[in-house]
């Protein structure tokens, strides 16, 4: 309302007398002399970080001429300081859109160290903020982590975002409380391959948004299969309410993004560190963010009350369906499909519960199934018949067992040293990776059968042949998803980087590209089977074509044990040119600790000119 | 009522011919049962781990649905939020008389903790009444779940 009656009510603007001009200056000479500008709160409130791109040596994260008063607000703390005072006491505009209301935390900082004359400020009543205030009824705050699913990329490393909660939340509904979010406002018409590329390069601007928590809980838990957890945090209803008066002042700024650094999990904690000046989260990050680096902060820094884990609908599916023995499990699938399983004189012959349970996973299977067509009425009738049948029978809640919470597991950078021979060559190898997870590192708080490596260096180096880069990866992906009856998710590997190719004259380095789709299968609780086909390019100034075609196969066994895990597989290629490689190998790792473990390595491989075998013992360091 | 207003918001997403229809048809969000998921999961996936696509949301108005920008979902005249896509979890709750979206109905009822119980026992009991068929709409199902309170002595009180 405040706009409308500025526009048609006041006419003519009013202006400042003399001595309210004198009173403003005088304010402006007290805010530098106690040198306001250069205080933490104000380079907090305005996100300056150092720069020395910068005239000033800093500049803002925030890319929005909205955010400044100052022309040069983003690059000049005092200029935007002095401007910023002269809005609060603005005569021009009124209500929502005065200084008072749009910069909700900077007026009460302002205030609070200059001690305003209230006589003096124009006063406002700032409508938008008190309702949304009053909308966003929040009394205590939650970092809130969906963990990784590996078959969407961009969310390869999990996100973060912050809940608010009421005050009674526990005989409540979290559903009901608001989530905020920082992430990049997108086209709709990027499609995953080009969200990464563009991330990465810092393409989208970065805003934050709020929503209704079950809307986030679908999008997480149901749409894409993630679980999802919450720490609840210790901040105070007051430093909760000064989050939110910052959070306001942020409404529709546009921040620069970058999906490694000055992403959703970097923009959460400066939040987190603006009202609790002393503890030190965005510090800690030099290289990357990574949303779990962000949960291991805020845990370490003794920020964390309590821990809930809320399983994806997939884990409770999971669940679900092994907790029932085999012949169930077919009938729910039967019943899926064929509403008349209901009549057989084989359901008919289930206890009350059983029928229940069969029933129960025949209506979840059916909306895992739905999530990815289009309304049918066959569909819609079927669901809505055993949700009849359901409304008859007793259900239970499936528990399902809590993993290891994603801040208990190693850290993401990796370093090695290890010792090997290959073909009677002795040689020393260092290792390092960016980040941040193989199949065989302690499965600790990762996901089982979840690769995600971005950025891993070998140096190698031999007795009599110097030292040599033995490979280097910049994407090396592995997404093994279990089948079983019900699900039948595709398992995949996607691998782009530098390697060293041996043969009989000697060595050469190549550029190569490789991938692989197919199954895998879990053949016990510690027990996985996979098997893919896969395809190769590669660049080889040994070959006579400049990128040479290669098809392949590659399956293996991974098992999982108290010691660490194993992994046992035997793969190879044949190239349009007709050259082949095979390649069989044995993995081990020992977790000796969290971040400190032993691997062992044996291996043969079998080229068209000569045959190799390799074996390594190495030590790794997860910092 | 204004409660019961907010409740029924919960589950419809276009609710009668006076509300205007947040998104339009566009949106992809019917009000209707089991709604397939058409065209959402390109969405998710662009939108994935970082959220917002086309239009920022603040929480401040009803048209948190993601896909109107200021579609302010009102129903008799007041602006409420948009809830319609729990409306299949709160059928599923329902069915089986316990859960989440059963418990969120109820607080946006204003039903206090001591008549929690005999709400999931009521709305368990009348799965039936509530939702007759697979093509009843959020508002129609909403205005049983009114009636089936009504009847109820615990309950009228909150569906006055």
């Amino acid at each position: 309302m405040g706009l409308l009656f500025s526009s048609t009510a006041q006419s003519q603007v009013a202006t400042h007398n003399t001595s309210d001009i004198n009173y403003i200056e005088s304010v402006k000479a007290e805010a530098i002399r106690q040198n306001l500008a250069g205080q933490k709160m104000w380079r907090g409130l305005l996100h300056y970080k150092d720069d020395r791109f910068s005239s000033s040596g800093y500049s803002s994260y925030v890319d929005d001429s909205n955010f400044f008063y100052a022309e040069d607000g983003n690059v000049n703390a005092e200029g935007e300081l002095l401007r910023t005072i002269e809005e609060m006491f603005s005569l021009e505009l009124t209500g929502n859109e005065h200084a008072q209301c749009r910069f909700v935390y900077r007026f009460k900082w302002l205030d609070s160290q200059l001690n305003l004359d209230n006589k003096k400020l124009p006063q406002q009543i700032c409508t938008d903020y008190t309702q949304w205030r009053d909308q966003v009824n929040a009394h205590s705050v939650s970092l809130i982590f969906p963990a990784t699913a590996l078959n969407s990329p961009s969310s390869m490393f999990g996100h973060t975002l912050l809940r608010f909660d009421p005050k009674d939340i526990d005989e409540g509904s979290d559903w009901l409380s608001y989530a905020l979010n920082f992430g990049a406002n997108i086209d709709n018409d990027d499609n995953s391959f080009f969200f990464a590329f563009r991330g990465l390069a810092g393409g989208y601007p970065g805003v934050y948004n709020m929503m209704r928590y079950f809307e986030k809980i679908k999008e997480y838990n149901r749409m894409e299969n993630r679980d999802i957890w919450e720490y609840r945090l210790n901040y105070t209803p007051a430093e909760v309410d000064q989050i939110l008066a910052h959070v306001w002042e942020l409404k529709d700024i546009n921040f620069d993004y970058y999906f490694f650094d000055e992403n959703c999990a970097f923009r959460l904690l400066e939040l987190l560190e603006l009202v609790r000046p002393e503890v030190n989260l965005t510090g800690r990050f030099k290289l990357d963010a990574i949303p779990t680096n962000t949960v291991r902060a805020v845990v370490n820094e003794g920020l964390v009350e309590s821990t809930h884990f809320r399983p994806s609908e997939l884990a409770v599916l999971h669940a679900r369906i092994e907790s029932l023995p085999e012949p169930l499990q077919d009938m729910g699938k039967q019943l899926a499909n064929d509403i008349a399983v209901l009549e057989g004189a084989e359901f008919q012959s289930l206890n009350n519960e059983e029928q229940g349970e069969v029933v129960q996973i025949a209506y979840s299977y059916l909306r895992y199934v739905q999530m990815q067509t289009q309304r049918t009425k066959a569909m819609a009738k079927r669901s809505h018949q055993l949700l009849l049948a359901l409304n008859k029978r007793s259900s239970k809640e499936v528990l399902v067992p809590q993993p290891d919470a994603p801040e208990t597991g190693h850290k993401t950078i990796m370093t090695g040293l290890s010792l090997g021979e290959r073909n009677d060559d002795v040689f020393q190898q260092v290792n390092y990776r960016i980040t941040y997870h193989d199949l065989l590192d302690n499965e600790k708080g990762y996901l089982r059968g979840a690769q995600i490596i971005l950025f891993n260096t070998e140096l190698r180096h031999y007795q009599d042949d110097g030292v040599k880069l033995n490979r280097f990866d910049i994407v090396d992906i592995t997404s093994l998803s279990k089948r079983n009856l019900f699900l039948e998710p595709l398992s995949w590997k996607v691998q782009v980087g530098f390697e060293r190719v041996y043969s009989r004259g000697g060595d050469t380095g190549v550029f190569q590209l490789n991938g692989g789709a197919g199954h895998s299968y879990e053949l016990s609780d510690s027990t996985e089977f996979f098997g893919l086909l896969t395809g190769r390019l590669e660049y080889n100034e040994e070959f006579s074509s400049i990128i040479e075609p290669g098809i392949g196969a590659e399956t293996g066994f991974l098992y999982y044990s108290p010691i660490g895990a194993m992994k046992l597989d035997v793969g190879g290629y044949k190239f349009w040119n007709n050259d082949y490689r095979m390649k069989a190998a044995f993995n081990q790792n020992f977790n000796l600790a969290v971040d400190h473990a032993i691997r062992l390595s044996v291996a043969q491989e079998w080229h068209h000119d000569d045959d190799f075998y390799e074996v390594s013992v190495g030590y790794r360091y997860y910092f | 009522m204004k409660r019961v207003l907010l409740a029924a918001s919960l589950m419809a997403a276009s609710l009668s011919a006076s509300a205007v229809v947040p998104g339009g048809d566009s949106c992809g969000w019917g009000n209707m049962f089991f709604q397939g998921q058409s065209g959402l999961p390109i969405h998710v996936v662009a939108s994935t781990t970082n959220g917002t696509s086309g239009n920022a949301t603040f929480g401040m108005t009803s048209g948190t649905n993601g896909c109107s920008a200021n579609g302010t979902l009102t129903y008799g005249g007041k602006s409420m939020i948009n809830m319609s896509s729990i409306m299949d979890e709160f059928a599923e709750d329902v069915a089986r008389g316990h859960g989440d979206a059963l418990t969120t109905v109820a607080v946006a009822l204003n039903i206090e903790a001591q008549d929690r119980a005999a709400f999931d026992t009521a709305m368990h009991q009348n799965f039936s009444v509530i939702f007759p068929s697979e093509n009843i709409t959020a508002d129609e199902a909403m205005a049983s779940v009114i009636k089936v309170m009504k009847a109820d002595s615990r309950l009228s009180k909150y569906a006055a």
